[in-house]
């Protein structure tokens, strides 16, 4: 019975100092899988490539960058609402021409703390991952793996209707 | 009815991992280890709280199963529980480490710098096996029981810790607002059980009858007799032969409750229980004082006189379990036929001399002391077969009640089987909770 006040002591501060550790999304591009879409049609663009080698043609991944030439209007295109479990992606691309110029989250999982700081995290460099690769086949984001999903699919609907 | 309750409640619970895909999430790399690490979560934390609740002295669960084999069941169950929860935590550590190709170790510390209320998990789930590792056989041996008690109370704490990561990151949860209110409400039910049926109505019992420490009076070496005061006991509606988990609230005592079975039936403004020095508790019982408070937890118990289907009654007490049958003494009456068979190890061990004498001089009663420190087989033992069916030619036609140390119990149910007592004649109250 003496050591059980030192115990109970010892026990609250544990808890204590434990109420204090804050964890957060740990989102990246660290992963190296490529992403299949089941059934997606591949969009136009080139395939994935790394970021040293950029094919003549088409501006790099910067959204800024102005590309040189294109056909056709500004087109604006969203896509459909994607469910997983953490909550529902919906994304609107933004085409001029066959070029992605912008990708915009219309819906992201936020109805979380967590949701909202991992899709706070996820959506610039998912955007970022679509500019380079010019179509849905994105890589995984490492520690978002549903959100990068269910980005890629809506983004794949959206290309689909522009017929990209 | 109560086995109904549980399967649907099972069902359920399962039936959410099913309705969120169950094996059909099961793509990818580490698919299948998620999806097995989610099941697992769901029915493993499902067996925690079942835990909880067979411990909760809820009245109706004690009535339909019984303390002692509810403790039984709870003993079983937390290692199935544990096995679960370990099931859980390592598939969901394989899956998620399988679907980012990273090593395990990688992949803990992903999990706990990474995602909300998961390092608490952790902490609670260490706890949890503390918890197991301390009630394995081998442990219980060597460790004091209040140290034993007081590691395995933390299970609450890993409880409470547990459950913050379960709706941040479970899958099952953070889209389904069904399965949240589910969950929640297993929850209310289990913790609220608890606050009422361990906390407020001992509390109330205590508050309304105010039982106290009277006097204490030894019986025999190691065994006294305390005698306990309080108001309007009839009104607790104990029956003799049942027994309550006594608190007896002193600096030491008070964190501790333990079973005692009422020695003489229960009047109005008195309890009396009887306890042998058996261990740390009941040696520090031995000289308790008067005037202590007691908190009463009960009645609890299935061993008694309604049980009866006839006139003749066979009462066999092993060492002390001859309190819950001293009690029942109390009930019969002159058209009774009641014999009384009392095993001790030695004679100077036997209580209540006086008191049996006097019971033995009434007509239709007879008591028989047998000392005897070997406990022989069926056929030799002082209360063999063959001494049985001498001394209780119509051992088939009586009630038998049998109350003693659990190698005495089971060796005399399998001996009152074998002399042709039907099963829904005998009684038998396990003196081990």
């Amino acid at each position: 019975m003496k050591r059980a006040v030192p115990a109970v002591i010892a026990t609250l501060i544990g808890l204590g100092a434990l109420a204090t550790f804050k964890s957060s999304p740990g989102v990246s591009t660290r992963s190296s899988s490529a992403l299949r879409i089941k059934g997606g049609v591949a969009a136009a663009g080139p395939p994935r490539r790394t970021k040293d080698t950029v094919p003549a043609g088409h501006g790099t991944g910067a959204a800024a960058t102005t590309p040189t030439t294109h056909a056709g209007a500004v087109r604006t295109i969203d896509g459909v609402p994607v469910d997983n479990p953490y909550g529902t992606v919906q994304v609107r691309v933004t085409l001029h021409g066959t070029q992605i110029t912008d990708v915009t989250p219309l819906q992201m999982p936020v109805d979380r703390q967590y949701s909202a700081e991992l899709s706070q995290q996820a959506a610039p460099l998912l955007l970022q991952e679509a500019l380079q690769a010019q179509s849905a086949q994105i890589n995984l984001l490492s520690g978002a793996s549903y959100t990068s999903e269910s980005y890629a699919q809506s983004l794949q609907s959206a290309l689909d209707k522009a017929g990209h | 009815m109560v086995a109904w309750v549980g399967f649907v409640a099972v069902a359920v619970t399962v039936g959410l991992w099913i309705r969120h895909g169950g094996i059909s999430r099961a793509t990818g790399p580490g698919g299948v280890a998620t999806a097995v690490g989610q099941l697992t979560a769901l029915v493993g934390t499902f067996a925690v709280l079942v835990q909880l609740l067979l411990m909760s002295r809820i009245v109706w669960l004690e009535r339909a199963i019984g303390l002692d084999r509810l403790a039984v069941w709870h003993r079983w169950m937390g290692f199935a529980t544990l096995w679960l929860l370990a099931g859980h935590v390592a598939f969901t550590t394989v899956g998620y480490a399988q679907g980012q190709h990273v090593s395990l170790w990688a992949q803990t510390r992903d999990f706990v710098s990474h995602y909300p209320d998961l390092l608490m998990a952790w902490v609670g789930f260490v706890m949890l096996i503390a918890v197991g590792v301390t009630s394995v056989q081998v442990a219980r041996r060597t460790l004091q029981r209040q140290t034993w008690y007081f590691i395995h109370l933390y299970a609450y704490v890993a409880v409470a810790l547990t459950f913050a990561h379960q709706f941040a990151v479970g899958t099952d949860f953070s889209n389904d607002r069904a399965a949240r209110v589910w969950w929640v409400c297993l929850y209310l039910v289990v913790f609220g059980s608890i606050l009422w049926w361990r906390v407020i109505k001992p509390w109330r019992m205590n508050l309304r009858h105010d039982l106290r420490v009277h006097s204490v009076k030894r019986e025999a070496p190691g065994v006294v007799s305390i005698q306990l005061r309080g108001r309007d006991l009839d009104r607790i509606g104990a029956q003799p032969g049942q027994f309550f988990l006594w608190r007896f609230i002193t600096p030491t005592g008070w964190w501790q409750a333990h079973p005692f079975s009422l020695s003489a039936a229960p009047r109005r403004h008195r309890f009396r229980i009887t306890v042998k020095n058996l261990g740390d508790h009941s040696a520090w019982l031995q000289r308790i004082r008067p005037g202590v408070r007691v908190l009463a937890e009960g009645p609890y118990g299935t061993f008694t006189a309604d049980r009866r289907t006839r006139r003749r009654a066979l009462l066999i007490a092993g060492g002390i379990g001859i309190t819950p049958l001293r009690a029942l003494l109390d009930t019969f009456g002159p058209e009774d036929d009641v014999v009384l068979l009392y095993r001790v190890a030695a004679s100077d061990d036997a209580v209540f001399g006086d008191e049996l004498r006097k019971f033995a001089g009434t007509p239709n009663m007879r008591i028989q002391v047998m000392p005897g420190n070997e406990i022989g087989d069926d056929d030799t033992d002082l209360l063999g077969v063959p001494i049985l069916r001498r001394d209780v030619p119509d051992i088939a036609d009586r009630d038998c009640f049998v109350c003693g140390p659990p190698a005495f119990l089971e060796a005399l149910k399998r001996r009152l089987a074998l002399l042709g007592v039907p099963r829904q004649q005998i009684h038998y109250e396990r003196f081990e909770l």
